[in-house]
């Protein structure tokens, strides 16, 4: 489980994330809403340590994680969460077998047949084995974010993080990377936190929504019953209503 | 950042693939420009000290003149100013654009270092290439500094080699080096840190690239005098 508590983070003192609470709880699947620039990126690359919170805490598994070191993520907090990353962010310089295979440096003890085996299995779990030496840049962009969950998966975590995975794509393939969401979820039990403008993908593939407004969580609720809210901030949002001033 | 990408050294190995491809795109592809440029600055050399010879002035001097600017510093000006325009550049571009697409971020979520990846074996990779590359624009300059010396007051090869015997001493071979190994270092340092430094979009990487070509221009002219001075004064 992840426990995001009172987590603050400004930036040239704008404040972004201005006391968020928020609980990932094992094998769920948690989509976070909201406008652009509310800082949905800024809060799960706090969790991973990419971004340095200014207060707050988060606790991974029970571990506090805000002040670690470096090494201390890499040891404790990244082996066992991926991003996918909003671009796909592939090393281009590349191609996806060896993106996938640099990703696995994080697991030491692996010889290189399991590697050998994990990059092709990776691959097929996406549906691409056949892309192994093909370069990021000759792939269209529902690939790339395949690619980019492929290396994710590869590391086996028990989280997975996905920056908005459907933004730019066209609504059919909107569904095969929720559909591959969905199935990653429940096939190999990674619990999974979503950031998603998708409102119909986030209806049926997560379990519970979290909506994030002016740095704070100001509504979370399950997915089946997302239609069936009183709060007006996160009703106006869901239905498209949020005035355009407030851009 | 030096320090750390220093440390970062022992994992040298692990990296050589990286290292040998850096050293390529430095060494190899900067060939032809160097190429290019100090033979010019060498035929120019040999105009300018030629037409400075004057009646009392022995002509076979020119060989040393010639052979100490261009191994003090006109082999090693020209290869710092050439290598931050193309080098330094480069690496800014590149790292810019890891940053604003999040491929460094990527790095750090799977526990890589991004010193250690993307700076240590560009590091490597420099100390090897610039003076290698410092070695062959020295003798290209001098030896286009004698043919326009022969066109210029038509000086023979034999006084020209008379004039370099008599003025060559090992240590400016050494400084000659010790100039481009420096400046390999600070044009790998520059380009790797405003890369890192580069602001969101296009824009920030363009910003972060001419950032690094002007501060390791400046940096290398500086230190090219600080370590004439140094040196002259030891
Ligand atoms: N590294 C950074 N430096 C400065 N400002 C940043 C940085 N990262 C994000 N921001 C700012 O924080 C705000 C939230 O960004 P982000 O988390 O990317 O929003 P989103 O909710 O769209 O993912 C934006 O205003 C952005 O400009
Ligand atoms: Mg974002």
């Amino acid at each position: 489980m992840i426990k995001v508590r009172d987590l603050h983070k400004s930036f040239n003192n704008h404040a972004v994330l201005n006391g968020v609470n928020l609980e990932l709880l094992d094998g769920e699947v948690l989509s976070i809403i909201g406008k652009s620039g509310t800082g949905k990126s800024v809060l799960i690359k706090s969790i991973l340590g990419l971004i340095e919170p200014d207060s707050g805490s988060v606790e991974v598994d029970g571990m506090e994680v805000v002040g670690m070191s470096e090494d201390q993520f890499n040891a404790k907090v990244r082996n066992n969460i991926s991003i996918v990353f909003q671009e796909g962010a592939l090393w281009d310089s590349m191609n996806v077998g060896e993106n996938i295979e640099l990703a696995l440096q994080i697991k030491k003890h692996l010889d290189p047949e399991e590697r050998e085996e994990i990059v092709i299995d990776s691959l097929r779990k996406v549906g691409l084995e056949n892309i192994r030496y093909v370069y990021p840049e000759e792939l269209s962009g529902g690939m790339m974010k395949r690619v980019a969950i492929a290396r994710a998966i590869a590391t086996r975590p028990k989280y997975l993080f996905y920056d908005e995975p459907t933004t730019g794509l066209d609504p059919v393939l909107s569904n095969v990377i929720n559909n591959l969401i969905k199935k990653l979820n429940a096939e190999l039990g990674i619990t999974t936190l979503i950031i998603s403008h998708d409102i119909k993908g986030v209806e049926t593939v997560s379990d519970r929504v979290a909506m994030l407004y002016e740095g704070k969580v100001v509504h979370t609720c399950n997915a089946k019953e997302m239609w069936q809210q009183e709060n007006k901030i996160f009703n106006d949002f869901i239905r498209g209503r949020m005035g355009i001033n407030e851009y | 950042m030096f320090f750390k990408a220093v440390v970062s050294f022992k994992k040298a190995p692990v990296y050589s693939r990286q290292i040998i491809a850096q050293f390529v795109y430095i060494g190899r592809k900067s060939f032809p420009i160097v190429l290019i440029t100090s033979t010019f600055i060498g035929l120019a050399l040999g105009v300018q000290i030629g037409t400075q010879m004057n009646p009392i002035t022995p002509h076979w001097m020119e060989g040393g003149l010639i052979l100490r600017s261009m191994l003090l510093e006109m082999g090693p000006i020209i290869i710092g100013l050439i290598l931050s325009g193309r080098v330094a550049a480069g690496i800014a571009a590149e790292i810019g654009t890891m940053k604003v697409t999040e491929q460094i971020d990527a790095l750090r979520s799977f526990a890589i270092d991004p010193i250690e990846y993307l700076v240590m074996p560009r590091l490597i990779a420099a100390m090897f290439a610039v003076p290698t590359l410092l070695v062959f624009a020295d003798f290209v300059g001098i030896f286009s500094g004698f043919i326009s010396s022969f066109f210029t007051i038509n000086l023979s090869w034999a006084s020209f080699v008379k004039g370099m015997r008599h003025d060559f001493h090992t240590a400016d071979v050494l400084t000659s080096l010790l100039k481009a190994y420096i400046f390999g270092i600070v044009i790998v340092i520059f380009g790797s840190y405003f890369g890192f430094e580069s602001k969101r979009g296009a824009k920030g990487v363009g910003q972060a690239t001419t950032l690094a070509v002007v501060w390791s221009s400046v940096d290398i002219l500086m230190l090219d005098y600080l370590i004439s001075a140094i040196l002259y004064f030891v």
